[in-house]
């Protein structure tokens, strides 16, 4: 049992006293009151997870190292160097090697994860909001709208995301934007139905009818009473969506519809690594390594978040 | 600022008029099939400034339905077919929802069984006992801190300008539960309805809450009690209804219905009751379990429950029969009983 649980149950007045033991005339026994809100809880559950916590540092790394990729890497993604094609790694002032057009495979890393990471992000954004307002309204409201939305995820369902992705690509044309907008719509179907099946279930909560009987308006109890408490299972299943949305984009780049080359992709590049993959076996494997090991720090981050708003999470 | 008069002398209501005057309320729910269910059927009660009503009634006979339908907060599978609900001169029924949206919380606050359930668990305490004050637009929101510092030390909580700041499931439960009727009588309602409100929290707790709604009613709070626990309606309410199957079976002043239960359902409400019973009397479990509306008996729908039923005619329905000014029961032979 951590900590925060040991403190907590020792405390019969329920009150939490404050780790710096600060002092205000009166409230000498009790204590400073601290008001541990639900997310606090979940922060202290999340902290506990060793792994969860390494792999969110590493993630922040990785977010940092995409928005400073002008900064950090050695040369420009497009930069080519004639002089050196296919280098091996450590050769000529090329950390990982180069590519058939003399390219550093290093700097197209870095450039390939601020894709990745812009497009994951981006498409998730564009889901997680999509989701939100109408899954909100869908389980609020009920009606026709939710009789539509209904309709409208099942032909979804039926619909490879893949195909869909393709189509949204071949119609917006090779672009960040194009992708974001085909990975984010094939996600937010999903999304919308979790949010509405939240929704239906926060709604037969006492605290909602209470809600009403104190004379909260419609709008109130979606934004005020039913929002905050349907957030944190989203963002357990955002979390797993990122991961996923950056396998989508590599997955894309593989099949060749993913951004513009020269802009680099890691899809892209494994993609061209594979056909040198005897002669230059070192352009297949830094972007793979690295993609490989993004993914997993995802996936761990979505697993340690899941943890923390696990509802039986304190019992442990 | 302390809770002492309820708000605007204008609208308070002459000793003659009731605060509530509910009569013949109908309430059913629509079925996937068959006929809608008819959990509340012709329920009529009144209530006046400063007294206790106790609805009374094993789950399922429609004390909570009823109390609902009054405030409008019913599912949508029910529908309210037929009524009244007089309050404050005007017939909540026909309100339109804005309006209804202002008594709400404004001038009827409603305290829940179970606080934990009743309250948001991500609001702390001032949130929660401060939103129903700005959404009336009843003051501002330094003001509405104050009202909700002083309505915890109302109820009791010590120290409430610290305990305001956390969340509700830092709170001890009958912490939890006083802090629930701070937040329903901010508005200083004229009405209070509460819901079973002593059932979840320990025997000491439930004093202190019953002590609290005393002191409520003092002031000249109108109280609406559902409950199924006949100690706490004697205890505190002036009146009672007792309730069965959707139907009010017997209306009179507490003491009188719990002394000389007319209607032989309350008589079996009393024999099932530890606290009331007494050790001298044995418990007297009435036999069988309450009707499903889907098919409630015919007649009296007490009859197959009832051991002093006659047939056939128990079969015919009862109207209430008024035995005195202030008392009335649904059986037949309520009159007869005089000793």
């Amino acid at each position: 049992m951590g900590t925060i649980a040991t403190a907590e149950s020792l405390d019969p007045t329920g009150l939490t006293t404050d780790d710096d033991g600060h002092r205000d005339g009166a409230a000498d026994q009790l204590g400073t009151l601290r008001a541990r809100g639900p997310w606090a809880k979940a922060w202290d559950r999340f902290r506990r997870n060793r792994l969860a916590l390494i792999s969110l540092v590493f993630c922040g790394v990785l977010v940092v190292v995409a928005a400073a990729a002008p900064w950090i890497a050695p040369y420009h993604y497009s930069a080519t160097d004639y002089g050196s094609q296919l280098v091996g790694v450590g050769a000529d002032g090329h950390l990982l090697g180069t590519d058939q057009l003399g390219r550093d495979i290093l700097s197209r890393t870095i450039y390939g994860l601020r894709t990745a990471l812009i497009v994951a992000f981006g498409a998730e954004l564009l889901a997680l909001v999509c989701a939100l307002a109408v899954g909100l309204a869908a389980g609020y409201r009920g009606g026709r709208m939710e009789q539509g939305l209904m309709a409208f995820t099942d032909v979804m369902y039926a619909f490879p995301s893949y195909l869909f992705a393709i189509v949204m690509v071949a119609v917006l044309g090779r672009s960040i934007f194009a992708l974001i907008v085909a990975i984010g719509i094939a996600g937010w179907v999903t999304q919308a139905r979790l949010v509405r099946a939240q929704v239906l279930a926060i709604k037969q909560r006492e605290y909602v009818e209470a809600a009403r009987a104190m004379g909260a308006s419609g709008p109130t109890i979606a934004v005020r009473y039913i929002l905050p408490n349907a957030i944190g299972p989203m963002l357990v299943t955002t979390s797993f969506a990122i991961p996923a949305a950056i396998a989508a984009e590599a997955g894309l780049g593989l099949l060749g519809l993913g951004v513009q080359p020269p802009t680099p992709s890691w899809g892209g590049m494994i993609s061209e690594g594979t056909r040198y993959l005897l002669s230059a076996p070192h352009m297949l494997l830094a972007p793979a390594a690295v993609f490989a090991l993004a993914l997993l720090a995802f996936t761990w981050v979505g697993d340690g978040v899941r943890d923390a708003f696990d509802p039986r999470g304190d019992q442990r | 600022m302390t809770m002492t008069e309820p708000r605007d002398g204008a609208t308070a209501p002459t000793a003659t008029e009731p605060l509530l005057h509910v009569a013949d309320l109908h309430t059913e729910f629509r079925r996937e099939q068959g006929e809608p269910l008819r959990a509340v059927d012709g329920v009529s009660f009144d209530i006046a400034p400063g007294r206790a009503l106790a609805i009374v009634g094993e789950s399922g006979s429609g004390k909570s339905v009823t109390m609902r339908t009054v405030l409008r907060l019913l599912p949508r599978t029910a529908r309210t077919t037929a009524g009244t609900a007089r309050f404050q001169g005007r017939d909540l029924l026909t309100l339109s929802a804005r309006d209804m949206r202002r008594v709400r919380g404004r001038d009827i606050g409603m305290v829940f069984q179970n606080a934990m359930e009743a309250m948001n668990p991500t609001l702390t305490l001032e949130r929660q006992l401060t939103e129903h004050l700005l959404w009336h637009g009843i003051c501002g929101k330094a003001e509405a801190k104050k009202r909700a510092v002083q309505a915890l030390a109302d109820v009791g909580i010590p120290e409430p300008e610290r305990r305001i700041r956390v969340y509700p499931f830092q709170l001890s439960g009958g912490m939890r539960q006083r802090a629930m009727i701070a937040m329903a009588m901010i508005t200083q309602p004229a009405l209070l309805i509460a819901d079973e409100p002593t059932t979840a929290v320990d025997v000491t707790v439930q004093r202190q809450i019953l002590d609290l709604l005393a002191g409520l009613k003092e002031r000249g709070t109108g109280i609406i009690m559902i409950t199924h626990d006949l100690g706490v309606a004697r205890y505190f309410c002036d009146d009672a209804v007792v309730m069965y199957a959707g139907r009010v079976v017997e209306r009179a002043p507490t003491r009188d219905l719990l002394d000389t239960p007319r209607h032989p359902y309350t008589r079996g409400l009393l024999g099932s009751s530890v606290e009331v019973g007494g050790r001298d009397r044995p418990l007297a479990p009435i036999p069988g379990s309450p009707p499903d509306l889907a098919r409630r008996p015919v007649g009296c729908a007490f009859h197959p429950r009832c051991a002093e039923a006659q047939l056939p005619r128990c079969r015919e329905d009862q109207e209430l029969i008024e035995i005195s000014t202030t008392r009335a029961a649904a059986c037949w032979r309520a009159g007869d009983d005089d000793d």
